[in-house]
């Protein structure tokens, strides 16, 4: 047994790059893509994403110097785009980041804690995975207002049983090892076995679980602004510049199209970096797929 | 009825399984024995195509003149229940959870006939007796996971005899059943077999079992028939070491003359295990566990050598004229 | 190996008490968990109050603007009923909740239980049209996927369902719009005609809302349904089933469709969530006056008592929906069914 470990462990410290799933790859590409242009963003964009042109306006896809056309004010699409993924990014890393934070503590603490806790915040958790987290949003933008505050809150409320309950599971595993009772006896406290021990076993599935919680939180925010919840005028954001394309539909169809590509390709990316990482760093658990 | 010839089953490019030949007429009852791993699952499965998807399956496997191998999956579904039947391994994962045994059986049933309802639960009512499991209505009405295992095997084998087979292939079809009930299912068996003169592929490592129900039995190890022969000549005097020391390390009372023959004077086990599969020796697979190889075992031994009806492929096997040496 | 041993003769009297007493226990489990489903449903609500009085400022204040004065506030306060202390507030509410009468908006314009009675069926229709056209899909493609996991066929509708998984509704939504409202004519844009008033109508106007919504809970439901197959197509009995004379594809569709099902049903109970938030973004998108577009008028309106409700509704709904999902379970795996009735007999 102890041989297999290691040998897997060698195999994989010289896997070759070409032996890399196909998902990981892929993902990973348009997921550096989009970090790349988000911090490209902050030193460059094609134009100013704010000042107003409107002589210009709804150029097509393809015009001289506007690659991808124009909007209704003039805008640069191309910059929106790129303002846009800056604000998805910014929501969904902050948003996930935290909430993965706290509720890996929350599921540590509780997947070492005794039965009546475990059953009581296991039912809680199975009634907070349950609640969209959209109405979690207009609940929230009611009390503070909308904007990019109410959605990153919002989101991180929801995620918070999500994460908790992904760690609950593998932590209380971990945690019936016959090592983690060696440790305890050894004279361990609880939190340092935790940290040192669990976590450490745990940190793929939290990997795996990340990425796929930064697509829906892209997917989210996407939604809330376009129904006006979420970033507000005038910081760029996808859903809101396919919600301003709405009423244009007639006269410049292709400002629909595009936005929605850019989620679908950075939501697509977050997913599939997700599957790759399942199947790179946890190869048991991905069978014939 | 069933000949098969040069059967080779290979899973990743190592051999699983390979007969050169073997033939069941009508009627007649083969036992299959050999430990765990020793290919004699992989066999029966081929005959009926149901081996794993991994593994290729070559060779030639001709039931009443028609060639079972890449038969199309819709002809071989004709064959498979209506004139072969199989009992399967593992009574508890081999039944549909969610439906209710009645249907299973009678699907058994209709499947290749075109009876009627009523005909249908007729039927079953009377398979459900044949196998001696009582109350009938509740049977029907159970699910899987309501039976016992016992129960749950006994389903099976009703199953498997629902349309009165040419040939029955029972894949340890009665290791869960506790001696009574087990007794009777074999009576069973052999009744179905004398007067219909069904065909008998009966795997099992119970030798007892074989002895009681089979007229033949081959011995499998690593994938190969070592031995064949009448049931009593092989189990009484085996030639081939393996069989050999399989039939004494299974022996717990001495039965005959011949098992007080041996020497049981200390609880005998087969040195080593059975090696993973690519990983047979050369020659003859056995030699590296058996005490008594010689040089010659190096060597491929294909042709079985014959000895009245009894074959086996030994290079230096029991004879029983004179003593053999043990070689170390 | 297990003892067999059956007992026939007296026995045979207690089935049929024992049949009763199980109906007893069915009913008891009923009413328990539509206790629990009120219970859970309540403490959604107590959340969702504390959270709008604890951080949402002063709501007569954001109406009135910065100009207003302390009194003109106090008296907004008290006329909107805010003064009071939040335990009456919360109970008032809840108690209008299901007496029906939650009074008028804050802007007066619209009495609320009313209009969320008149909003609650296109949204019921939207969401559990979509649920069940999603399960019917998923299960079909699902299970085709699966069975062709080993060729192009197999291949192809994975990546089709994955790029599914990230297709936002809201834009699913608008491309079918343009291509076959605006376009092509064959649907209406968007509006909502009641049942009541034209059957094909109402179905034309909700069709395109469906198919938007359900695409993504299609896509992720699929996923589930092939690696649940996948799971099933190595199972015995399947083989079992070959062996008494089945094709392999028959084989799986009749009895391994089934047992596939089990996990699907509840990984719909936690797209439950996913289906709810479509509704309302659909809803904007399609112009159909449910819920949502009440919940979004709200919010922008400050309205709390109106986002309250709404929410509170949802959240039956959300938990109605998860019941029924339970419901479902306990029909399709006959091993659950005798676990939670206490009847393990084998």
């Amino acid at each position: 047994m102890v041989e297999q470990v290691l040998i897997s462990k060698r195999v994989r410290s010289r896997t070759k790059f070409s032996q890399l799933p196909a998902t990981l790859i892929i993902g990973g590409i348009l997921v550096g893509f989009l970090f790349c242009v988000a911090i490209l963003s902050f030193v460059w964009t094609p134009y100013d994403p704010i000042t107003l042109n409107v002589r210009n306006r709804y150029l097509p896809i393809g015009s001289e110097g506007y690659l991808l056309g124009t909007d209704k004010f003039g805008r640069d699409v191309l910059t929106q785009i790129i303002m846009g993924a800056r604000n998805s990014l910014f929501v969904s890393v902050v948003s996930t980041l935290i909430s993965l934070m706290i509720g890996t503590l929350l599921g540590l603490y509780v997947a070492a804690a005794g039965a009546r806790v475990k059953n009581i915040v296991s039912r809680a958790v199975d009634v907070g995975v349950a609640i969209p987290g959209i109405l979690i949003a207009m609940v929230l933008a009611t009390a503070i207002g909308p904007g990019n505050t109410a959605a990153i809150t919002a989101i991180i409320i929801w995620f918070i049983p999500v994460s908790a309950r992904v760690v609950i599971g593998p932590a209380v595993q971990v945690l019936s090892q016959d090592y983690i009772e060696a440790a305890f006896g050894y004279g361990r406290k609880k939190w340092f076995v935790l940290f040192n021990h669990v976590l450490p076993n745990i940190s793929s599935t939290i990997i795996v679980q990340a990425s796929v919680m930064f697509a829906a939180a892209i997917l989210i925010e996407a939604a809330l602004s376009f129904l006006g919840v979420g970033a507000q005028s005038p910081i760029a954001s996808w859903g809101r510049t396919l919600k301003e394309a709405q009423p244009l539909m007639e006269i410049a169809p292709s400002l629909m199209v595009v936005p929605g590509l850019a989620i679908v390709f950075a939501v697509l990316g977050f997913n599939l970096l997700g599957d790759g990482l399942r199947a790179y760093l946890d190869p048991q658990q991905t069978r014939k797929r | 009825m069933l000949t098969i010839q040069n059967l080779h089953v290979t899973i990743a490019g190592h051999s699983v399984a390979k007969v050169e030949s073997l033939e069941i007429s009508k009627g007649q009852r083969i036992g299959l024995v050999g430990e765990s791993g020793s290919g004699k699952s992989m066999i029966v499965m081929s005959i009926l195509g149901l081996q794993p998807k991994s593994a290729k399956v070559t060779g030639s496997i001709k039931f009443n003149g028609v060639e079972l191998i890449g038969l199309p999956e819709k002809k071989l579904a004709d064959i498979r229940g209506g004139l072969i039947g199989l009992v399967p391994q593992d009574p508890t994962k081999s039944l549909n959870p969610t439906m209710r045994i009645g249907r299973q059986i009678a699907e058994a049933v209709s499947l290749h006939s075109i009876d009627g309802k009523k005909t249908v639960n007729r039927r079953v009512r009377e398979l459900i007796d044949n196998v001696r499991l009582p109350d009938p209505d509740r049977i029907i009405r159970s699910y899987p996971h309501q039976l016992s295992g016992g129960q749950q095997q006994r389903v099976l084998i009703a199953m498997a005899i629902a349309c009165d087979p040419m040939l029955l292939i029972a894949d340890e079809a009665t290791t869960a059943l506790d001696v009574t009930v087990q007794g009777e299912i074999l009576k069973l068996l052999l009744a179905l077999s004398k007067e219909l003169e069904m065909g008998l592929i009966f795997v099992s490592h119970d030798l007892g079992v074989v002895r009681f129900v089979c007229q033949n039995v081959a011995v499998i190890y690593g994938g190969q028939i070592v031995e064949f022969g009448p049931v009593d000549s092989v189990i009484d005097h085996p030639a081939h070491r393996y069989s050999d020391a399989l039939i004494t390390a299974n022996i717990a009372f001495p039965e005959n003359e011949a098992d007080v023959a041996r020497d049981l004077s200390e609880l005998r086990s087969i040195k080593g295990s059975v090696p993973a599969i690519g990983e047979f020796p050369d020659g003859c697979r056995f030699r590296n566990r058996c005490g008594f190889a010689v040089t010659a075992c190096r060597l491929f031994v294909p042709l079985q050598q014959v000895d009245n009806g009894h074959l086996h492929r030994c290079c230096n096997p029991i004879s029983y004229t004179g003593k053999s040496d043990a070689t170390h | 190996m297990t003892q067999e041993t059956k007992s026939v003769g007296p026995i045979q009297s207690a089935p049929r008490r024992f049949f009763r007493s199980q109906k007893v226990r069915q009913v008891k489990g009923f009413i328990t968990q539509g206790v629990v489903l009120l219970i859970s449903a309540l403490m959604g609500s107590l959340v969702v109050f504390a959270l709008l009085r604890l951080l949402g400022g002063d709501v007569a204040y954001i109406l009135l603007g910065m100009e207003a004065t302390q009194e003109q506030v106090n008296m907004l306060r008290a006329e909107l009923g805010l003064d009071r202390a939040w335990f009456v507030q919360y109970f008032d509410w809840i108690k209008g909740f299901f007496t029906g009468d939650l009074g008028t908006s804050f802007s007066g314009s619209y009495e609320i239980f009313d209009q969320i009675g008149k909003r609650l069926i296109p949204t019921l229709l939207l969401a559990f049209g979509s649920l069940f056209v999603s399960i019917f899909l998923a299960l079909i493609l699902g299970t085709y996927a699966a069975l062709n996991v080993d060729n192009a066929k197999g291949i192809a509708t994975d990546i089709v369902s994955q790029i599914g998984t990230a297709i936002p509704a809201f834009w699913a939504g608008l491309i079918l719009v343009v291509v076959f409202a605006v376009s092509l004519g064959w649907f209406p844009a968007g509006g909502y005609i009641p049942i009541q008033e034209d059957f094909w109508g109402s179905l034309r106007s909700i069709f395109l809302p469906i198919v938007a919504l359900s695409l993504g809970i299609t896509s992720v439901t699929t996923r589930f349904v092939r690696s649940a197959m996948l799971d099933v197509l190595n199972e015995d009995y399947i083989r079992t089933a070959m062996a008494k004379g089945r094709t392999r594809k028959r084989a799986v569709i009749i009895h391994g469709l089934r047992n596939a099902s089990i996990p699907v049903v509840t990984v719909g109970a936690l797209q439950l969530g996913n289906l709810l938030a479509g509704t309302i973004v659909i809803e904007s998108v399609f112009v159909i006056p449910g819920l949502g577009q009440l919940l979004l008028t709200a919010v922008n309106g400050r309205e709390v008592i109106v986002v309250q409700s709404v929410v509170l509704v949802i959240l039956l709904i959300i938990l109605v929906m998860n019941f029924l999902l339970d419901i479902a379970y306990g029909l399709l795996d006959p091993r659950i069914r005798d676990k939670r009735n206490g009847t393990n007999n084998g």
